[in-house]
């Protein structure tokens, strides 16, 4: 009987924890992509080195976590040519504290014949973005993955 | 075997709202919605109402099973652990967005003018916490059956 009533009460305490946990969790990750994704956040620079005569493709974001939880961030951008040959790629991870914000850099070194005047062109190749939002402990989370330009 | 007549009725509502009405549902709604659920969310429709149409069949069959025996009995038993299995398979279908073999990742992505925008929600915790529910569920059944057939 004791076995049973304790069994009972462990089940129904972690079917409250389950919902607590799913329902706070998404809280945490959407309150905090609403907030990081904005225009502010994130700069994408493209500079010239005069001496390599190479591109240096620049990333810098300062997202605030405005949700109840830490969050750990992982950002990686890569570019590829149209023959999906990798050209550069680099990426950060970050941890944001509840209610802080958190900066995170990184820079590609991109060879000039890449690059048409001073932007990347789109029909040269293509950039894959992914950005990896974890919470709970790395236990829950989402990934988005954006690919831009190229042909498909 | 004697059929509860309510077991039934509640098997025929199952079927109607679960499996009769996403069968029905292309031909009652306009094809733009479809489309656009396809095209913006990269969900195949048609495959997640068929996949439900298939989990309201079920789900149909077991709920006029488990009103045909007694709950003690040894059917009733199996019957209500298989209840249970079914259940966490349920969670799972929600969790993953009917890609019941994904585990509770979830994936939606979209496509416009070449680019490419993919988002992966990884549930599997809730996955793990649902399948330890129903493993402590399943523990106390075993356990009450045992008791009942010591009696």
């Amino acid at each position: 009987m004791e076995k049973k009533r304790a069994l009972r009460l462990s089940y129904r305490i972690l079917i409250v924890l389950t919902i607590v946990i799913f329902i706070v969790g998404l809280y945490n990750l959407f309150s905090f992509l609403s907030t990081a994704i904005s225009g502010d956040s994130f700069d994408i620079d493209l500079n010239k080195n005069e001496i390599t005569d190479d591109w240096i493709f620049s990333f810098e974001a300062n997202p605030t976590n405005n949700g109840v939880l830490p969050i750990s961030l992982y950002f990686e951008i890569t570019l590829f040519d149209l023959d999906n040959n990798l050209i550069a790629t680099n990426s950060s991870t970050t941890y944001i504290g509840a209610g802080s914000s958190q900066s995170l850099s990184f820079s590609l070194i991109i060879p000039s014949e890449f690059v048409q005047g001073n932007d990347i062109q789109g029909d040269e190749g293509y950039m894959k973005m992914v950005m990896t939002v974890r919470t709970f402990a790395d236990l829950m989370g989402l990934t988005q993955i954006m690919k831009i330009g190229g042909t498909s | 075997m004697k059929i509860k007549s309510d077991s039934i009725v509640k098997a025929i509502v199952v079927i109607i709202i679960l499996t009769i009405l996403p069968l029905m549902s292309p031909s009652l709604l306009p094809s733009e919605f479809y489309n656009a659920i396809s095209m913006q969310g990269g969900v195949d429709i048609v495959d997640l109402l068929n996949r439900l149409s298939f989990i309201g069949v079920a789900l149909a069959i077991l709920i006029v099973l488990r009103g045909s025996y007694e709950k003690m009995s040894k059917e009733g038993f199996a019957l209500s652990i298989c209840w249970k299995i079914f259940l966490l398979i349920i969670v799972i279908f929600i969790l993953s967005i009917g890609k019941v073999e994904n585990m509770g990742f979830a994936m939606l992505s979209s496509r416009s003018n070449g680019a490419l925008n993919m988002v992966l929600f990884d549930l599997r915790l809730i996955v793990v916490l649902a399948a330890i529910v129903v493993a402590l569920m399943i523990a106390r059944s075993i356990i009450e059956y045992k008791e009942i057939q010591k009696i």
